[in-house]
């Protein structure tokens, strides 16, 4: 069992929250964000980030938690999903660049551990592969299908 | 020799006729002419050293981690934010680029010599450089069966239009096609600098240290005297030992950005010219999807590419990237986000890159102990960024594509052909573009014109007897090209430069 690196509880509940509404379970391919704790994922993806970048990131999960108290009236947690997914759909498609740049990263810092997790590259039916299956050491040592 | 971290258990006091900080293709290069003329040469890297049996095991964004600064996600502030990857890493970012291979165009070197007054760099005088530059890293022409569909398919569409492209060169040996070049090529098919220049200069006796981060350049007399660092962890980055070299002539081939920035931090102001005039290529992606099946991650990932409005400065190229790369940034969350990613199967990308001739940046040192790097788009420059991605666009519909993701703010994808006209309607600002850069140069640019260079024509440092430079920031402008050959090249030329004259500055 992975253990929280970078973020307190308070942070985690945040980040599971986003990347929920992120990559919910269900749709094009079943398991989502919960399925494969995808803020531990991200927690532990970002041990090595530098301590200026990782202030901007907590920063920023701070941000799309408390913003909607403002305009809301209550917290991003404390909102339903399709709220949730409507509040992130409009920071995704602000048209304040700052807006748009901080979720993307946020976004990206998510999913990139997200898809690179096992159980969802076989949700998905990925296997990396190349042009010569039969002739790649890479392949073989990866224990991935020889072809797709 | 090549000593990690791990051989070393107590301070290292090295006294060499040459220290070089970076050993990327300009510090390698550098490394191996110099220790070839019986110079005792140590070498400082900041990063690791990885073979193929280490980086194989890594997914992609291990990779990220550990091959690259930053994540590979350096940032560039201005009005548009900008991604810079930048490679760390014994071998630097040759061991990270996609292995594309151009010499300098002819009229670049031109204008350098027209404009700056470069000297001694004229196409005819740089031909051997580059010849034995292609012949040391086996630099061929990738053909197409080495492309992949992802590849095949942009060509399609641009022979459909009319379009002038080819298939691009490489400096590989026996390539898989397994679309990594970006995060270490498992097979060492790729002839990243430390499977060539790297063990050349060690056969003669050149010492490489990785895990030694230089800090302080110490400056006695008009010359450089000393530089002191340290050994640090490789996993944390924390001091475990102090380095200390004493040569008798620097060569700092740290990068456009580290370049600079150690200067800076040392307070060695070269020239007013130092940290200024950067140029990073601007780049963008393009992503399409097909109702056939592409599967571009089988295939080398930039192959070929389109070069009809070169005379422009606008180059298409080839780029794709695996799932966890690739997947987060479509534009959608929620269900129709994971809708679109598990359609990756059926997605193309190809990239624009516009040669940013009237844009620049900065490098200034910056909170956090890491530089600060501004850069502003010109208005003429963010007009081929917009041609050159309707361009990619109609050749993704001419290929038959069901929809194109343009990468801009406010378009979500175009449905049809006719859509593109929105990208010459709207009124787009830089910040409406998702963009990324990969050849950062001109820092320290070099010249004959004192008060407008840092380094003269073979790249002496101006005010600092024994401090030369080489590496893409002495380059004065954008090559428009990827520069790998190029700075390969000016390293073996310059480090000549030096050998020819060692009793000036090796004294």
């Amino acid at each position: 069992m992975k253990e929280l690196k970078v973020f307190d509880q308070k942070l985690y509940v945040i980040a599971q929250a986003i990347a929920d509404t992120i990559v919910p379970s269900g749709g094009a391919f079943q398991p989502g964000a919960r399925d494969v704790d995808a803020a531990l994922l991200f927690d532990n993806y970002l041990d090595q980030f530098g301590k200026l970048p990782l202030k901007l990131v907590k920063s920023a999960l701070y941000m799309l938690q408390y913003v909607p108290l403002l305009t809301r009236l209550r917290s991003f947690t404390a909102m339903g999903p399709q709220q949730r997914l409507r509040y992130l759909e409009g920071w995704e498609n602000s048209r304040f660049a700052t807006k748009r740049n901080l979720f993307l990263m946020l976004k990206m810092l998510i999913l990139m551990p997200f898809y690179s997790d096992d159980a969802i590259t076989q949700a998905m039916k990925y296997r990396p592969a190349c042009l010569r299956p039969d002739d790649c050491p890479y392949c073989e040592s990866m224990g991935q299908e020889q072809t797709k | 020799m090549l000593l990690t971290y791990n051989d070393i258990n107590k301070d290292v006091v090295e006294t060499p006729d040459v220290c070089i900080i970076g050993s990327g293709a300009g510090g390698a290069v550098m490394a191996d002419v110099l220790s070839g003329a019986g110079l005792d040469v140590v070498v400082m890297e900041e990063g690791s050293y990885y073979t193929k049996e280490r980086y194989s095991k890594y997914k992609p964004i291990e990779s990220l981690k550990i091959l690259y600064r930053d994540y590979g996600s350096t940032v560039i502030m201005g009005k548009a934010t900008i991604i810079l990857p930048l490679g760390r890493a014994i071998g630097g970012t040759t061991v990270v680029n996609s292995g594309t291979c151009f010499r300098t165009p002819e009229e670049v070197l031109e204008d350098w010599a027209d404009t700056y007054g470069v000297v001694k760099a004229s196409p005819k005088e740089m031909e051997p450089y580059f010849e034995r530059v292609e012949n040391t890293i086996s630099v061929v022409t990738i053909t197409p069966e080495g492309l992949g569909k992802n590849g095949l398919i942009f060509k399609r569409g641009a022979d459909a239009l009319g379009l002038s492209n080819g298939m691009l060169r490489h400096n590989m040996i026996n390539c898989n096609g397994c679309g990594r070049c970006a995060f270490g090529c498992p097979h060492d098919a790729k002839q990243a600098v430390h499977l060539n220049f790297i063990p050349s200069a060690m056969k003669k006796g050149a010492r490489f240290y990785a895990n030694a981060k230089a800090e302080r350049l110490v400056i006695d007399a008009g010359r450089v005297k000393q530089v002191r660092g340290s050994i640090v962890n490789e996993r944390t980055g924390n001091r475990l030992y102090g380095m200390t070299v004493s040569p008798k002539l620097l060569v700092l081939s740290a990068g456009t950005i580290y370049t600079p920035y150690i200067l800076q931090k040392n307070n060695i102001r070269l020239s007013p010219e130092l940290g200024k005039n950067l140029t990073i290529h601007p780049a963008a992606r393009i992503t399409s999807f097909f109702d056939e099946l592409i599967e571009g991650y089988k295939g080398i990932p930039q192959g070929n590419f389109v070069d009809a409005y070169a005379s422009e400065g606008i180059m298409l190229e080839g780029i794709f990237v695996p799932p966890e790369i690739a997947l987060p940034v479509i534009q959608a969350v929620g269900i129709e986000g994971k809708k679109r990613a598990h359609e990756y199967d059926n997605l193309a990308a190809f990239g624009v890159m516009v040669s940013d001739k009237n844009s620049s940046g900065t490098v200034r040192p910056g909170l956090d102990n890491s530089p600060f790097i501004t850069y502003k788009l010109h208005p003429y420059d963010l007009k081929k960024l917009i041609k050159g991605i309707a361009v990619a666009s109609e050749i993704f519909f001419a290929a038959g594509a069901k929809s194109v993701d343009p990468g801009v703010y406010g378009i979500k994808e175009f449905t049809s052909p006719s859509d593109i006209a929105q990208m010459f309607t709207r009124r787009l600002k830089a910040n409406d573009f998702e963009m990324m850069a990969f050849h950062p140069l001109g820092t320290a640019r070099m010249g004959e014109l004192a008060g407008h260079s840092v380094v003269d024509s073979f790249g002496m440092a101006r005010g600092l007897e024994n401090l030369f430079i080489s590496d893409g920031s002495i380059f004065p402008t954008s090559l428009g090209v990827n520069p790998q050959i190029t700075i390969m090249s000016f390293s073996m030329r310059n480090a000549e430069y030096i050998v020819d004259n060692k009793k000036r500055f090796l004294t």
